[in-house]
């Protein structure tokens, strides 16, 4: 489980963080979304330890609060490794910080990668398959994925997810991932979590949130709706309501749409440049 | 993590040992051009030095170099390691490597004083690690090494004055401790800052972890400018 409880971060005059509170129950893969600049990097930087908090606590779980980055594996969306390294040593490097013994290269084997050759060398798949499997071999609890999912091609970007699926269904890891694109990682996730301005704007099952999330297309403007954003066109709009109750049909005239993933937070975010 | 640092080291200490090549440069030239007769242990003296000098000052100003040219640092802070052993790791083989040096230039007696000149190289390689996290240009650092180094100087022999006129120790000892007590005058402050700086170190950016050197280094180094002046100038 990781706990934020009170945290305030900034970059000297910018407000990043102001008392900021989340909780993400042990095993939930949480997806944290929203605008550009808005603070998803620095959310995953501080529970990774790379960032200290200006204020406020981040708490874990009894059993990794002993030492929580000994249990954490943190991609970041530069993949940031010793580039200068080749595979083998930075594979040595790894193994003597966490005091492994063994590694199991199972999975560097399918992406074609030379133990000789150096990191700076790899194509942004390769390291981030090779990045994956040097946190693999740790055993972390936590797994914290920023951004890299769809810089990687669809080959390696399969067998990546299915290792978080496997991760995620076999040692209960919680996995919080930053992402814009959500097309491949829908089915994978538990909850959504879409900042704004610093705060949580949305924290909802991602069940719950198809849900509670209905585009309406109509020629009449919703007043009375609770509407995050809309589209306008020549002869109707496309008004996105949340949250969405079934007794709206009768105060509407208009056709009522589910929405996947990718359209919701678009409408989220939408509505934030509107 | 301490066999990469060994490593990255030894890389610096490579790339310094270059400078060897002016041995053979400097006879074929005082050969064909200036005829002095310089003899090869001259030569080489020489140029030991000036490698010395040039490996302290890179190793020091060097010690993040590999998290910064390898975009490593997200990687190191997100590691499982004290921020102390990372400073450890980081000094250690730099020390270790200056040291073996430092021997070298004791056997051979290169130094004319060789006590006094181990703890004025020393004394560099450490001011350059201490003022690796001040400020992100190493054109900034090398001048700043430089200014440290001219103010380390005319404090040891302000301090060797000092002690000389006494008339307590020999003159070799009183030089001794001027180098020493200025070291400890220059590095004191200077690794304060550099301890309570990485102490509350992270990724942003560097200009959000310089507070210490504001509020410790820069008042110090101002009081000993001060000093060097009163005295220079007889009001003390």
């Amino acid at each position: 489980m990781i706990e934020i409880k009170n945290l305030s971060f900034k970059f000297g005059k910018l407000k990043i963080f102001n008392d900021f509170n989340l909780e993400i129950p042990k095993g939930e893969v949480v997806l944290i979304t929203g605008i550009n600049g808005v603070g998803k990097t620095t959310l995953l930087r501080l529970i990774a330890g790379v960032l200290k908090p200006l204020k406020g606590e981040i708490k874990f779980s009894d059993e990794i609060s002993s030492d929580p980055r000994r249990y954490i594996g943190f991609i970041s969306d530069k993949l940031s490794l010793y580039e200068s390294l080749t595979v083998s040593q930075a594979i040595d490097f790894h193994k003597s910080i966490y005091g492994i013994s063994n590694f199991d290269d199972f999975l560097i084997k399918f992406t074609k990668i030379k133990k000789s050759q150096k990191l700076k060398q790899l194509s942004i798949g390769q390291r981030a398959i090779f990045h994956l499997s040097l946190i693999l071999s740790t055993n972390p609890k936590i797994l914290l994925i920023d951004e890299i999912i769809h810089s990687i091609d669809v080959y390696l970007r399969n067998i990546f997810i299915k290792e978080l699926i496997k991760l995620i269904s076999e040692k209960m890891v919680t996995l919080v991932l930053v992402n814009l694109n959500f097309y491949d990682i829908e089915n994978i996730l538990n909850r959504v979590i879409l900042l704004k301005n610093g705060e949580i704007a949305v924290n909802e099952k991602i069940g719950t949130l198809k849900t509670k999330v209905k585009k309406l297309i109509s020629t009449n403007s919703p007043k009375s709706l609770p509407v995050i954003s809309q589209i306008d066109y020549l002869d109707h709009s496309e008004y996105f309501i949340y949250p969405y109750k079934e007794n709206y049909r009768k105060q509407f005239d208009g056709e009522v749409i589910d929405l996947n993933l990718t359209e919701i937070v678009s409408a989220f975010i939408g509505g934030e440049y509107a | 993590m301490l066999k990469k640092e060994f490593r990255d080291t030894l890389k610096i200490l490579l790339e310094c040992s270059s400078i060897l090549l002016a041995i053979p440069l400097a006879k074929i030239l005082d050969k064909l051009v200036f005829h002095q007769g310089w003899r090869f242990r001259d030569v080489f003296d020489i140029t030991f030095i000036v490698i010395l000098f040039v490996f302290s000052i890179f190793s020091g100003l060097y010690v993040f170099q590999s998290e910064k040219k390898d975009r490593g640092f997200e990687y190191l802070l997100s590691l499982p390691i004290k921020r102390s052993k990372i400073i450890f790791c980081k000094i250690f083989p730099r020390l270790s490597i200056l040291l073996l040096l430092l021997a070298v230039t004791l056997i051979f007696s290169i130094f004319d004083i060789p006590l006094q000149g181990c703890i004025t190289i020393i004394t560099l390689q450490l001011s350059a690690v201490f003022l690796t996290l001040a400020v992100d240009s190493l054109i900034i650092h090398f001048i700043g090494i430089f200014i440290l180094f001219t103010l380390f100087q005319l404090f040891s022999n302000l301090i060797f004055y000092f002690i000389n006129n006494l008339g307590v120790f020999q003159l070799t000892y009183s030089a001794f401790f001027g180098e020493l007590f200025s070291s400890l005058i220059l590095l004191i402050p200077l690794g304060i800052s550099f301890i309570l700086s990485f102490k509350n170190f992270d990724l942003k950016p560097l200009k959000f972890h310089t507070k210490p050197y504001l509020f410790i280094t820069l008042p110090a180094i101002a009081i000993q400018i001060l000093i060097l002046f009163l005295y220079n100038n007889k009001y003390i």
